[in-house]
């Protein structure tokens, strides 16, 4: 395989949310500092996820019946939009990004005003300063009800959000003490949102008294304590770290970790220079780090969407699909996000996955395996309703690709694919250029039997 | 430490959505019982008397024989410290085993299934039977296998497309790639474990015979893969929905009725196979419901319940403990008196033999719920 090939591809499928076949011809006589830039450029621009606006109903009691239902499908609204988002917006690495943050601030959100917010915010902020990112994060609505901070009072101080903002979102556990936990906790009283959503911070909540935290003493509130955090070298590394994860798939090691995070800290948290400095280096195009991670369910799907150019009109197809893989948006299992790796195949949820292709383009009927408690208003009646597919895919130019030069797109799809020359899939291959060559396959059929394999459940 | 995996059962039927315990065993001589449910109670010539003060739900003739023979324990006021009123929550806290899922978010038999993981020969050590994926037996390594239909399963991996793949599996490990590696295994252990079933039901052909409802097309996979010596340990079901806020009685009675015809059936067909002598079910949910009811004709969601165990192996049977007294409620509800985990803890070390505290990660006091004679 090309090797310069190869790194393009790599670096598509961590900084995107996997090639697709204009990437392919767009970049491949690109250097790599060259698509970076691009990608940065085409992400400059916000595009805010908007939603339908809901139509009044007049009859109160039937409001009331209607609100669960109409909750629902506006929490659908926002899942589905969002993920094609991920899938087909030009702003690929922020909504890459967007992703990276969504895990690190887990939230858990089922009043749709308050999630579509959250998911603004943090795509809004995904490739600025890590700085306006926690702060405005730490005023989200979303994050402030799920963490408890809307009930964290002078009398009677609740410590979750204090605990999770410096275990999870800055220093890392080991790197504060349980007083620690008090004094934060104490400082953020009174932080909190009123109901329309606006951040407030009620005086009347608040304990004013002396905090010390981190061994520093002083009358300290929310945003002093974010100073804090911030200032402290500590919460540099936990993001790099995390965040090289991310991208590579391994554990950065110390060295490149003390440069990178030196590096983010004195350009004061800019989250486009890490990311730029990440993928622009000669380690990160190691090896080591190619098509070395299994993709979470969103990444699967997204990527799918992606390559075959999909077009899902019905809003409830991919929240069962994220459902069954066992990730679904704005409901991750717990606050410190999801568990990567080999946790996501098991047998539950390998059928799936691996056909997925053929669900997408064979339109075919997916099965929720509904949690215990599912849904709310969840009718068997209106699964049926939901149950009539509408999903186009336009794979003109991989079809064009194909019947031009049968032998080669063989070859480039798996680049494009599997970004690896495996040994073990030679015959397979050979078996499909022999198909493809006789006319004994469509493109179609190729596609799906492609994709299908384990080797397309790594990126 | 773990020297070997029991002949024992275990068959988990969960309602969800909080089940009613108060109009599921009835205390018919307390007049504040008909006095918070003017509406919904019901009345004791409708009950199946069980002794001068307690009547079971007149859907629940099978329940009230099992009480009778001394298979069926009920323990009550089973709940935990500082309960979440919320489904989400109070079913993580009882899938999960533990008060706090923050940095765990396992299930308790996930937990068992990843201690005894290795001693299985398939992978296949717990079923969730259905299309519910269940945390409960989420570990880390292992996880429980949701299974709708095994045949349509089995035969959907025994394909060309799933069996070509096994053949790469000697090249494949040449290689470095633990992921891709794990892909193929998963695959693999799962056409071995699925395999296994589907030879193991062929052979023994079993004969069941269950009505259509889904709790009891659920409980006839179970009893049919038992009956056919399967090597899976854990079943686990679920019922429901039981969250009557509204009109509760008719749709409550229903699901009581399903309920009682469901492990009605099961247990014959396993007796007539001699196969209940390892089998122990129990039934629980995620709360119980207020004892006063609501403007609706039904009841909101409320603390402490009813525990429900099957057994041939109960050291007594009957009620374990009393009703909590109705006149000395917490905010409206039944307070607890026995932490749910010492239910899990009697399962664990006097069912399946494994102690508890690694389970649970925590010690918990075990109530005596089976004896120890069985085979």
């Amino acid at each position: 395989m090309d090797s310069n090939l190869q790194n393009i591809f790599h670096l598509l499928a961590r900084s995107t949310f996997g090639p697709n076949l204009e990437d392919a011809r767009a970049f491949q006589a690109n250097t790599i500092p060259q698509i970076v830039d691009q990608l940065v450029l085409e992400s400059k621009p916000f595009q805010e996820i908007i939603l339908r606006d809901k139509t009044v109903i007049k009859n109160r009691k039937k409001a009331r019946r209607i609100g669960l239902i109409r909750r629902r499908n506006k929490n659908l609204e926002i899942n589905h939009k969002w993920l094609m988002s991920m899938a087909l917006s030009k702003n690929q690495l922020r909504e890459k990004l967007a992703f990276f943050w969504h895990d690190h601030f887990a939230v858990r959100s089922k009043i749709p005003n308050q999630a579509i917010r959250y998911v603004n915010l943090i795509r809004q902020h995904a490739l600025g300063s890590f700085k306006d990112l926690l702060l405005a994060v730490c005023k989200d609505q979303a994050m402030i009800t799920y963490l408890n901070n809307n009930i964290n009072r002078k009398e009677n101080p609740n410590e979750n959000f204090a605990r999770e903002l410096m275990e999870l979102f800055t220093l890392g556990i080991g790197h504060y003490t349980e007083s620690d936990v008090k004094e934060v906790a104490r400082a953020f009283t009174g932080w909190t949102c009123k109901p329309d959503g606006t951040f407030v911070f009620r005086r009347i909540y608040y304990d004013k008294r002396k905090k010390t935290i981190l061994g520093q003493t002083g009358n300290f509130n929310g945003e002093d304590v974010l100073r804090i955090l911030i200032e402290n070298k500590q919460t540099s590394r936990t993001i790099v770290s995390k965040l090289f994860f991310y991208f590579a798939g391994k554990k950065i090691p110390d060295e490149f970790l003390y440069t990178l995070s030196e590096s983010f800290y004195e350009s004061n948290y800019d989250i486009t220079e890490l990311v730029i400095m990440i993928l622009t280096s000669e380690f990160f195009y190691q090896e080591e780090f190619k098509t070395n991670k299994i993709k979470s369910p969103i990444e699967l799907i997204a990527g799918q969407i992606r390559l075959l150019d999909l077009n899902i009109k019905n809003e409830y197809i991919l929240y069962k699909l994220q459902s069954n893989m066992g990730q679904e948006l704005l409901n991750p299992p717990n606050v410190s996000g999801w568990t990567n790796g080999k946790h996501w195949i098991d047998l539950n949820t390998i059928s799936d996955r691996l056909d997925l292709a053929a669900i997408f383009l064979y339109n075919k009927k997916i099965k929720l395996n509904a949690p215990i408690l599912s849904l709310e208003g969840d009718e068997d009646e209106e699964d049926e309703e939901h149950e009539e597919a509408t999903i186009f895919s336009k794979f003109e130019a991989i079809e064009n690709m194909v019947q031009k030069n049968p032998e080669q797109s063989i070859h480039l799809l798996n680049a494009l694919l599997y970004n690896k020359k495996h040994e073990h899939l030679e015959s397979f291959l050979d078996v499909l250029k022999y198909q493809l060559h006789h006319n004994e396959i469509t493109v179609k059929d190729l596609l799906i039997k492609l994709m299908s394999q384990p080797e397309y459940q790594m990126h | 430490m773990i020297k070997f995996i029991n002949q024992n059962k275990l068959v988990i039927i969960q309602l969800s959505g909080g089940n009613d315990g108060l109009n599921t065993l009835i205390p018919f001589q307390n007049d504040l019982y008909y006095q918070l449910r003017p509406k919904i109670s019901k009345k004791k010539e409708s009950t199946i008397i069980v002794n001068d003060h307690l009547g079971f739900n007149s859907t629940m003739d099978f329940f009230h024989r099992l009480y009778h023979e001394g298979h069926l324990t009920i323990v009550n006021n089973v709940g935990y410290p500082n309960p979440r009123r919320s489904h989400f929550h109070s079913m993580d806290v009882w899938q999960s085993g533990l008060l706090d899922q923050r940095t765990n978010t396992s299930g308790w038999l996930g937990r068992y299934l990843d201690l005894v993981g290795p001693h299985f020969k398939t992978k296949i050590g717990a079923i969730a039977v259905g299309n519910t994926i269940c945390k409960a037996l989420e570990g880390k390594s292992y996880k429980g296998v949701v299974i709708d239909d095994v045949i349509q399963m089995r035969n959907h991996l025994n394909t060309d497309q799933y069996k070509t793949l096994l053949s790469r599996i000697p090249q494949l490990e040449k290689t470095q790639e633990p992921n891709l590696a794990h892909i193929y295994n998963i695959i693999a252990d799962g056409l071995e474990g699925l395999d296994d079933i589907y030879h193991k039901l062929h052979h023994h052909k079993p004969q069941t015979q269950f009505s259509k409802d889904k709790l009891n097309k659920e409980l006839k996979l179970v009893a049919d893969l038992i009956i056919s010596e399967a090597e899976t340990q854990i079943y686990y079901v679920s019922h429901g929905s039981f969250d009557t806020h509204v009109n509760q009685e008719k749709l409550h009675d229903k699901l009581l009725n399903i309920l009682n015809e469901g492990v009605k059936e099961f247990i014959n067909n396993l007796e007539k196979y001699n196969k209940m002598d390892n089998v122990s079910i129990l039934i629980f949910s995620e709360f119980g419901r207020r004892v006063q009811e609501n403007k609706n004709q039904g009841t909101d969601h409320g603390a402490a319940n009813s525990v429900y165990i099957i057994s041939k192996n109960l050291t007594k049977g009957g009620l374990y403990n009393p009703y909590h007294s109705l006149d000395n409620l917490e905010n409206g509800d039944i307070p607890y008196e026995i932490d749910f985990r010492e239910i899990y803890a009697s399962i664990l070390e006097d069912w399946l033999e494994i102690p508890s505290k690694t389970i649970l990660l925590d010690s918990f006091q075990k109530i005596p719920l089976f004896s120890k004679s069985y085979v």
